[in-house]
């Protein structure tokens, strides 16, 4: 576990370094995330330890969002002057993105497997 | 009595205190979760913040402290993400595939998911700020938070937005495409992906396998393609 883990640091911190040297605003962890999928590519897969870290890491990520989530209920004022937008965003946008896309990616995925 | 009390009074300002409450308000909200029959809201995530907002409210510890102490979770927060790079390496070879369906999906969806929230939320009357909380509402919660911070957004109102619009695309999403009629499980899978990241992932996975590649795939490209973008196009705009 500890070499997966050592390779996850590994990118992330170049990544952090590529983001600060270019100054990109792109946060650092997506330049690394870029980094090591080109990395596996090349080296044709991830070893044991890496894939242990990495299951463990996406299954328990949720609770990194807590801190962040526990402070919105601190935030009062502004949800009661902003719950309005806040609520169509999520509630109304997120169905209508959904059909969308969907429907889009249906067609095209149907007229490619007509043609061949 | 209030001596004791006094004694006491450090634990509230240790930062292990506040990694014990936090994990462990998980861990019960997960028990939570398995319990309700997997209830989307009952997310661990939901359950565990407000069983921690109760303790901070009831207790004497502070948000202050709590958010002092916590940036521990927030610092992992990075290289847990890179750690996404495993699952979408190995998915990688459908894009091969359907490279053309894929990524013209990707662009349209990933223009859209920004476009159709911040067009209805600015029609409802969004500050500038809440806006930029918004516009991070089609990427995986981890990235979210990152680029939130980076464009000056509210991180707390962004992580909120995404969290909530993952739970609420996941119960819905499904339903909405038999509606419709969107009968092709990669589709419906890479749209859930795209709007819905984590959420509509963990639906589609247990829907079918298929569509939960798909989802998890869109997830992990559109976060790509967002932070990679919308720096750029905010920095344009505001």
């Amino acid at each position: 576990m500890l070499s997966g883990f050592v390779t996850l640091l590994l990118f992330t911190v170049i990544g952090d370094a590529i983001s600060a040297i270019f100054r990109l605003p792109i946060p650092g962890a997506v330049t690394g995330l870029i980094l090591l999928v080109i990395w596996l590519q090349i080296r044709g897969g991830a070893s044991e330890s890496l894939q242990q870290v990495s299951q463990f890491c996406i299954r328990y990520m949720a609770i990194l969002f807590i801190p962040a989530a526990v402070a919105v209920f601190f935030m009062t004022d502004l949800l009661s002057r902003q719950w309005l937008p806040l609520v169509l965003a999520t509630f109304i946008a997120t169905p209508v993105g959904i059909v969308i896309s969907g429907h889009f990616m249906q067609w095209l995925l149907r007229r490619g497997e007509k043609r061949s | 009595m209030n001596d004791l009390f006094i004694r006491l009074e450090p634990l509230m300002s240790n930062p292990l205190t506040v990694l014990l409450l936090t994990l462990g308000a998980y861990l019960l909200g997960e028990k939570l979760f398995t319990r309700s029959g997997r209830k989307g809201w009952f997310h661990p995530v939901i359950v565990g913040s407000v069983l921690v907002f109760m303790v901070i409210r009831f207790s004497s510890m502070s948000i202050e402290t709590y958010t002092e102490h916590s940036v521990i979770l927030k610092t992992l927060l990075a290289p847990f993400t890179v750690a996404l790079a495993i699952p979408l390496s190995q998915q990688l070879h459908h894009v091969r595939r359907h490279a053309g369906p894929i990524l013209s999906t990707l662009i349209l969806g990933g223009v859209l998911v920004v476009a159709i929230g911040l067009g209805v939320a600015w029609s409802a009357g969004a500050e500038t700020d809440v806006l930029l909380s918004i516009s991070t509402k089609g990427v995986t919660t981890a990235v979210a938070l990152a680029l939130s911070e980076k464009m000056g957004g509210i991180v707390p109102v962004a992580v909120a937005v995404v969290c909530i619009s993952g739970v609420y695309g996941g119960l819905v999403g499904p339903w909405v495409c038999r509606k419709t009629g969107i009968t092709d499980i990669r589709a419906a899978g890479f749209a859930l992906g795209i709007n819905a990241h984590a959420g509509g992932t963990a639906m589609a996975f247990g829907i079918n396998p298929t569509m939960g590649v798909y989802s998890s795939l869109a997830m992990c490209l559109n976060a790509i393609l967002t932070a990679m973008t919308l720096p750029f196009v905010v920095a344009y705009f505001f």
